[in-house]
């Protein structure tokens, strides 16, 4: 499944990044597998947020079915 | 008529302070940001904003419907791509029948974007760059 990547993220790691993930996955696991292939990045994944369909995402558990994209949203700055 | 967009064009104020002027609404209130060269001792040079434009558009009119709920009308629009000094990034207006309204509204409305709308800035200062959000 395609993630797509934003700020810092997408600078240093790309725009998008391809993760598996189960069926009932929570936000969590998204965050959680970046961190283990980019440990570096683990303190901003932290404080970032998961949209899935462009909402941000709570504690749900996501059937892949429901999911057409997934995206990491770091700490926002507009403004 | 409400107007919520994300644009990488320069922001028209005039155009946009226009749209707001109603016989029903008795006071406008505008939020302009643009970019600054001092914060404290760190001086910028220029600002690079980037977004999740279907989401932020999204997330933008979330805030705007409360606002619209409550019969004003609301303009937010938001630039991005690469701003020099004094360019402006954000507009935000809010019509209401009375001021009191205006001016509540309208700081809801830019400090909830603040928080909410995935717009992220990359400000090249003149020692570093440093990414919004992130602290040093």
């Amino acid at each position: 499944m395609k993630v797509k990547l934003f700020s810092i993220l997408a600078e240093e790691i790309g725009s998008t990044i391809d993760l598996s993930l189960n069926d009932g996955f929570y936000a969590k696991d998204v965050k959680d597998s970046i961190k283990k292939a980019y440990p570096d990045f683990s303190d901003i994944l932290d404080q970032s947020l998961v949209a899935i369909n462009e909402e941000y995402a709570n504690d749900e558990a996501f059937k892949l079915a429901d999911v057409t994209e997934i995206a990491i949203i770091p700490p926002v700055s507009g403004g | 008529m409400s107007l919520i967009k994300i644009t990488d064009q320069p922001i028209n104020t005039d155009e946009l302070t226009k749209s707001l002027i109603h016989p029903e609404f008795g006071g406008v209130d505008i939020f302009i940001g643009n970019i600054r060269k001092f914060t404290d001792e760190i001086e910028t040079e220029k600002i690079e904003y980037t977004t999740y434009k279907q989401m932020a558009e999204k997330e933008m009119q979330k805030l705007a419907d409360q606002v619209l709920a409550k019969g004003m009308d609301v303009v937010m629009v938001h630039r991005v791509g690469e701003l020099e000094l004094a360019d402006i990034a954000v507009f935000i207006g809010v019509a209401a029948p009375h001021r009191a309204e205006a001016f509540e509204n309208c700081q809801f409305l830019i400090d909830q974007l603040k928080k909410t709308v995935p717009i992220w800035k990359k400000e090249y200062d003149r020692d570093k760059i440093r990414w919004g959000g992130l602290g040093e």
